[in-house]
């Protein structure tokens, strides 16, 4: 199996790209572009669940739900930034003006969405019991070593 | 802080001291080596961690801190508090299993033991060892501040007195039960708050008139201050969401608890639970700092001196006395549990991990002295707070920055990386702490270098990512060929 197979390839690459991502996003800071550096948090954030699901990311059910959850805040984002319009007359949404209202029953629990994938996908793909099983039968301690 | 000596409220708080007291002696019996004093001997079951490891991120701050935010300059600051949905997800996805893991092949007891474990050397250990304790100093002395500011409210006395009210709990149920006595004394703060949380919830909305009236009242005061970003503006609230959702993975006093979980499958619902209770907490932050607003801006409430008044003034005018009383106890509780955690993890890294760092060993009898050195920062901290509170306010804004640049790159996406090395660890701890207190104190002087309200933790966070890959990458020193089998196990289960 090639080591990209293994995704020992794609790990350095999601790495790599997750520093760069945060070269970037200080870039459009100083630059005071806010909408971007908020889509490159959102970024930095499917990157970082990437890197933690490991090679397991791939599995159609996660790369879907992470690049789900990327688009999901990236729309919210610009939706809230279109419906921000302070000079306006008021609009609530369940008693928030329009645009908060995209951030606080949006942006927030949305957040949730990844605690609920881990929690499905762990017996699967975070922690699959075989793999447990051997990892503790070759190197589990019973004395405490250093 | 107004003072408010109602018969109520003192009832509540001293029950709720008492309640303290008593789980430290239940915890000091069970408590026999350094391993329960640290990790509570790996013992504890899902729910415990979850409440623990929510009710440790809510400090003081969030209780009275937030909702003064919020008071302050609007939405702006509800993007501290909303990423905890993500955020803890991502605290479990990098960090839990990996941690955990780790902690079935070698002796980790602390953050600096996974890095050595992880990096080999002494120097990614020290630097670790070095930044938790410089982030603890500055969080333990604003929250034992604050532990005396809120028993001086609630029993009228001196801060002094108060401080030792406080501190002597404090001390009592850190010292003698360990973390053991942490974690259930969080769990028991953990859910006071909650249905603190829940129950302000209510009445800052009644007290308000509802939230579309609260709406309409600040809309016609300030559209901006009821709008997504609130005064601050769009990139300081993005870059607190960044800081709060990444950094959060980054938070000593939070992570650590993966290492007392007593079977790594049990990782398994703990991202979305603690995600959830913590945005049960979230609504106090909201609901009391917008209601006190439109309180204010219709005439109905006088002015505050400070927006830090915003939450004991309304829990003292607008709560009934049980409810004010349950969550003076409440605020107490979340002071309480972040400062034993930091107590646990501070005297851990002055006890283990810089002498093992320099002379390759641990103190003898740790337990005995890690217990000594427990109370030795509580005493430092309580005169920290007492003599130097510029220092001390200096060093709590530099705490959560601090953690989040030094142990995201180096645990979180170390513990996932293989390619990752130890010099790039050594750097990125080493830029994370030189940057953040440069800037903070050059922002203090007035001296903004940050353009257009950027986070300065943001900023640091971001350089220590950089530099941890960017070393990793281009350094060649080879950061999987160097891992050990067990820890490069670990890192592939």
């Amino acid at each position: 199996m090639s080591r990209f197979a293994q995704g020992k390839g794609e790990s350095q690459a999601v790495a790599g790209v997750f520093g760069l991502v945060g070269v970037v996003a200080i870039a459009l800071a100083f630059l005071n572009h806010w909408l971007l550096f908020g889509i490159l948090t959102w970024l930095m954030m499917a990157l970082a669940m990437a890197i933690g699901f490991g090679p397991e990311y791939r599995r159609r059910a996660i790369l879907a739900t992470i690049i789900g959850i990327f688009l999901a805040y990236s729309a919210l984002l610009l939706l809230l930034a279109l419906l921000d319009k302070p000079g306006e007359e008021l609009r609530l949404i369940l008693g928030f003006p329009a645009a908060t209202a995209v951030l606080v029953f949006g942006i927030w629990p949305i957040g949730m969405v990844a605690g609920l994938l881990y929690g499905l996908v762990f017996g699967q793909s975070i922690l699959p019991e075989g793999k447990l099983q051997a990892f503790l039968r070759r190197f589990g301690r019973s004395e405490p070593k250093r | 802080m107004p003072v408010s000596q109602s018969p109520t409220i003192i009832v509540c708080v001293v029950i709720y001291l008492v309640a303290c007291l008593l789980i430290g002696v239940w915890a000091m019996k069970r408590t026999r080596t350094i391993a329960d004093y640290l990790v509570a001997g790996r013992t504890l079951g899902p729910f415990v961690i979850i409440i623990a490891a929510m009710s440790s991120i809510m400090s003081g701050f969030g209780f009275v801190g937030g909702p003064g935010l919020v008071f302050d300059s609007g939405t702006s600051s509800l993007w501290m508090t909303f990423p905890s949905t993500f955020s803890f997800a991502l605290s479990w996805i990098l960090v839990g299993k990996r941690l955990r893991l780790l902690a079935e092949v070698r002796e980790v007891l602390t953050l600096p033991d996974a890095v050595e474990a992880r990096y080999g050397g002494r120097w990614p250990r020290l630097m670790m060892a070095l930044a938790i304790l410089l982030g603890v100093l500055g969080y333990l002395g604003t929250q034992v501040l604050a532990i005396g500011m809120v028993l001086v409210a609630v029993f009228g006395v001196k801060l002094p007195v108060a401080l030792m009210i406080g501190l002597g709990v404090l001390a009592f149920y850190s010292v003698a039960g360990g973390i053991l006595a942490s974690v259930y004394t969080d769990l028991f703060q953990g859910l006071l708050m909650m249905l603190s949380a829940l129950a302000v919830l209510y009445y800052a909305l009644d007290a308000g008139g509802g939230m579309s009236e609260i709406s309409t009242t600040l809309w016609e005061m300030d559209p901006e201050f009821i709008g997504p970003w609130g005064t601050r503006g769009p990139l300081t609230s993005l870059s607190w969401y960044m800081l709060f959702v990444i950094g959060a993975v980054g938070q000593p006093h939070a992570i650590t608890k993966f290492l007392m979980l007593r079977d790594v499958r049990q990782l398994k619902w703990g991202a979305l639970l603690t995600g959830a209770s913590y945005a049960v907490l979230s609504l106090l932050w909201m609901s009391v700092g917008f209601s006190m607003r439109a309180l204010v801006a219709g005439g109905v409430q006088g002015q505050l001196d400070s927006p830090d008044l915003a939450a004991p003034v309304f829990l003292l005018n607008y709560t009934p006395g049980w409810l004010a009383g349950m969550v003076f106890a409440g605020l107490l509780a979340a002071i309480m549990s972040t400062s034993d955690s930091f107590l646990n993890i501070g005297a851990a890294a002055i006890v283990r991990d810089i002498p093992i760092a320099w002379r390759g060993r641990a103190v003898a009898n740790e337990l005995f002295w890690t217990r000594v050195f427990t109370g030795v920062l509580l005493v430092a901290s309580a005169l920290f707070a007492l003599y130097m509170e510029n220092l001390i306010a200096l060093l709590g804004t530099f705490g959560w920055g601090t953690f989040a640049a030094a142990i995201v790159p180096s645990v979180a996406i170390g513990l996932n990386w293989k390619r990752a090395t130890g010099s790039a660890c050594v750097l990125s701890i080493g830029t994370s702490i030189v940057l953040n207190f440069a800037l903070e104190l050059s922002a203090r002087q007035g001296n903004h270098i940050l353009p257009h309200g950027m986070a300065v933790g943001c900023f640091s966070l971001l350089v220590s990512i950089a530099v941890f890959v960017g070393v990793s990458w281009f350094s060649g020193e080879g950061g999987e060929e160097k891992l050990a089998p067990d820890v490069k196990a670990a890192m592939e289960v």
